[in-house]
């Protein structure tokens, strides 16, 4: 695995990478196992697979100047938040397979750089399903970080940008999206006690 | 594909899953 960062982020990983989640999950990646580059042309040559998690507003300058340092057979998958990230970076090559992906839950950077790195439990990322890609699936699961397929991308990926509305709700008052359910009008119905579970009965 | 013998890259490694205020809240309590 190589992981293309920042410069900022680079000096973070020097002393190597740990990794932990709600579910008790704390790994610890030694330093060298993983390998850090700054620099595109130095990461992504040997790539098979690109996971691309820049934020949406970098596709246009770093998306496709990265992907010009790729072989032509590297699959990218767009694992950023928005609705039409895949279909810009495709548009920007000519025959490359790049496919959207989703990741459900966020990777919080601990300010104290004590735990730098943690994750929410109980989810999947979800990818493109397509001829040939269970196998990318299987590559990209590891325990703990489970990859299921899609038929529907742009369902999943508005899906997801409905349920972050919220964040601004939830950063105002406090409450994290945990919680915040058992205190709204829906949680009222006995019938609905859980939100998420009437969004899904909306189609949401 | 065979994990062991494929290269991944993460490009942007430390960003991603986070809409705009996602970061903020999570770090007052994961949800």
């Amino acid at each position: 695995m190589i992981l293309l960062v920042r410069p900022r982020m680079e000096a973070a990983l020097q002393g190597g990478l740990r990794i932990t989640d709600l579910e008790g999950r704390n790994r610890s990646d030694p330093v060298g196992l993983a390998q850090n580059h700054t620099d595109p042309a130095a990461a992504l040559p040997d790539a098979d697979v690109i996971l691309v998690t820049v934020k949406s507003g970098a596709d246009a300058g770093d998306g496709r100047a990265d992907q010009g340092h790729a072989r032509p057979d590297a699959v990218v998958v767009s694992l950023q938040n928005g609705v039409d990230n895949a279909d810009r970076l495709r548009a920007g090559v000519d025959g490359r397979t790049v496919l959207a992906g989703m990741v459900p839950f966020n990777v919080v950077q601990s300010p104290d750089g004590e735990l730098p790195f943690a994750r929410p439990p109980r989810q999947r990322r979800q990818g493109d399903d397509r001829d040939g890609d269970a196998g990318l699936a299987r590559l990209l699961a590891v325990e703990g970080f489970a990859v299921e397929p899609h038929a529907d991308m742009k369902a999943v990926l508005w899906g997801k940008l409905l349920m972050n509305l919220n964040n601004a709700l939830v950063a105002l008052s406090g409450l994290p999206l945990a919680t915040e359910p058992c205190r709204s009008p829906l949680a009222a119905d006995p019938g609905r006690p859980d939100r998420r579970g009437a969004a899904s009965d909306e189609g949401i | 594909m065979a994990q062991e013998d494929k290269t991944v890259v993460i490009a942007g490694a430390g960003s991603i899953g986070c809409y705009a205020g996602g970061c903020l809240s999570a770090r007052r309590a994961p949800g």
